[in-house]
């Protein structure tokens, strides 16, 4: 049985990620700075799958000393770590780089690249001494090298987070840890409802246009994600779930072109 | 006259750049985190380009208040900024993550990133505000998306910068405000050499006749980017020192293959 870390688990996709390695029978240690909500998901996760599988450990993971207790919690409570997804990540308000506020940039910048780069090194440094595991850096917008008004430091981190992934599996080659990334694509989380509730009327129907045809629940994408991420033995893999295939798929699929996924979030 | 402020600007290719400009008659803004190199070279600068073509301000780039400063110091000398450029940027060892001292990760990121994403910010303000301007920010290893094992932090945050350049040249494409990005290629710098010294003779060996065939020095790279910025390039241009036709070309010119930058430093 595996055991799991994921950081940013207490709602959305990370949270998903670890409902499913819950269910294919893996351990999980759940983590959000949010700990109130981390627990109450914590306490619903042991009334289904019993407390000897899953744990719980609030961390920052801009804070190194926080992601080192995570490392502790997880080894302490279940012996090692096998997978460790560094899913926590934040978005800043899609303004232009003149209208943004300056202080959400260090915020951003902190919690999805030098949080991935710390959340690196402590599960590698961590693994190596165990001597296997495997790492996995969340992808998103910009990975791919997409550019769009308002996303230009978000979209950054995300670039630069690829690379960091890419650059790292050079590292690691020849030892027994794996480095990869999962890319969840367009996921209809709080995060993307509430981005779109902010948008000016034009842009919004524009995204809402996109997002009716590409975007997913993350109840159909996580299941895949943790079923590819199970599966893997190779490092420097990149789990992609809305690839070149499944887009052009959505895209001539008349169910999802005349599909509204926002009138129940009011919108 | 065109004028021009620099990040990190006493040494290196920042004072490179600095030089260029005002033999071309421009007037130049110095800045670094240290006061006396920012008095040293404004009195040096001063007294061979004249003194009311050059002033400095100390300036930590992670501070947005430091870089606010700046942009007013320069504006209120010279009337306005034409061109601001990013330059400011720490660069580390060879040195793999497992084994990189954590509290050298934060500064990089904050610097090469952040402190980078703060000046886009106040010079794309106080050029929209002027009507006019352009914005230039330092690539490095990584933009291209190379990877050598050792320098991944520096990597990511260097193709971090290339995105970001993209996204925001994608922002400004309707305002009066350019923005681009230069690549400066392998520069012999002190770090450079430092990490030479340190090597084991037969790292050092080979990386000797990698640095020897592609590397170049401050004075001859200096005036190329200077010259392209001053050619006022279309919003989103990408100024490369070396492109990948002409390393290509150097592996097979004699002048390269037996060229030595290195016995001077006694390397």
């Amino acid at each position: 049985m595996k055991t799991v870390v994921v950081t940013g688990s207490s709602k959305g996709i990370g949270l998903g990620l670890a409902n499913e390695f819950l269910k294919k029978g893996c351990n999980v240690v759940l983590s959000s700075f949010a700990k109130d909500e981390m627990m109450h998901e914590y306490e619903k996760a042991c009334a289904i799958y019993g407390k000897k599988r899953v744990a719980a450990q609030a961390c920052d993971v801009s804070s190194l000393g926080q992601l080192r207790q995570l490392w502790e919690t997880a080894q302490s409570a279940f012996g090692q770590v096998d997978i460790w997804m560094n899913n926590a990540g934040i978005a800043n308000t899609t303004r232009p780089i003149w209208e943004l506020e300056t202080r959400e940039i260090p915020r951003v910048v902190s919690t999805n690249l030098t949080g991935v780069i710390y959340g690196t090194q402590v599960a590698l440094q961590g693994m190596l001494k165990q001597g296997s595991g495997q790492i996995y850096n969340s992808e998103g917008f910009g990975s791919d090298d997409m550019v769009l008004r308002g996303l230009s430091v978000y979209g950054a981190t995300k670039r630069a987070g690829r690379y960091l992934t890419e650059s790292m599996a050079a590292e690691l080659e020849g030892t027994p840890v794996q480095i990869g990334t999962i890319s969840p694509g367009i996921v209809l989380t709080d995060f993307l409802v509430d981005d779109v509730r902010k948008m000016a009327p034009e842009q919004r129907e524009q995204a809402k246009a996109v997002y009716n045809i590409l975007a997913d629940s993350v109840e159909e994408v996580t299941p895949w994600l943790v079923e590819e991420v199970l599966k893997n033995t190779e490092n420097g893999k990149r789990i992609i779930w809305l690839n070149e295939e499944r887009t052009n798929r959505y895209m001539n699929d008349e169910a999802r072109l005349g599909r509204d996924v926002f009138s129940q979030f009011g919108l | 006259m065109i004028s021009a402020v620099i990040t990190g600007s006493t040494k290196g290719i920042g004072l490179g750049l600095a030089q260029e400009l005002l033999k071309r008659g421009c007037a130049v803004a110095i800045s670094s985190r240290s006061r006396n190199s920012v008095d040293t070279t404004v009195e040096v600068l001063g007294k061979e380009f004249g003194a009311d073509k050059v002033i400095g301000r100390t300036c930590d780039v992670t501070d947005p208040a430091q870089v606010q400063a700046l942009w007013d110091a320069a504006a209120g000398a010279f009337g306005k900024v034409d061109i601001w450029i990013n330059n400011a940027g720490i660069s580390l060892s060879k040195i793999l993550l497992r084994d990189l001292p954590p509290e050298l990760i934060a500064p990089v990121v904050n610097t090469n990133m952040v402190g980078l994403m703060y000046g886009c910010q106040v010079a794309a303000c106080g050029m929209l505000k002027q009507g006019s301007g352009s914005i230039f920010n330092l690539e490095g290893h990584g933009s291209n998306d190379m990877l050598v094992p050792g320098l991944s932090i520096y990597g990511a945050t260097k193709r971090g910068v290339r995105y970001f350049t993209e996204a925001l040249a994608e922002e400004l494409k309707t305002t009066p405000v350019k923005i681009g990005g230069m690549g400066p290629g392998i520069v012999i710098t002190d770090l450079v050499l430092e990490d030479l010294r340190r090597m084991s003779p037969d790292d050092r060996e080979q990386s000797k006749i990698l640095i020897n065939i592609l590397a170049d020095t401050v004075d001859t790279v200096a005036p190329f980017l200077v010259d392209e910025m001053l050619k006022e390039p279309e919003n989103g241009a990408s100024i490369q020192w070396i492109t990948s036709e002409k390393a290509n070309a150097r592996f097979e010119d004699p002048v390269y293959l037996e060229r030595d930058l290195l016995s001077s430093h006694g390397i």
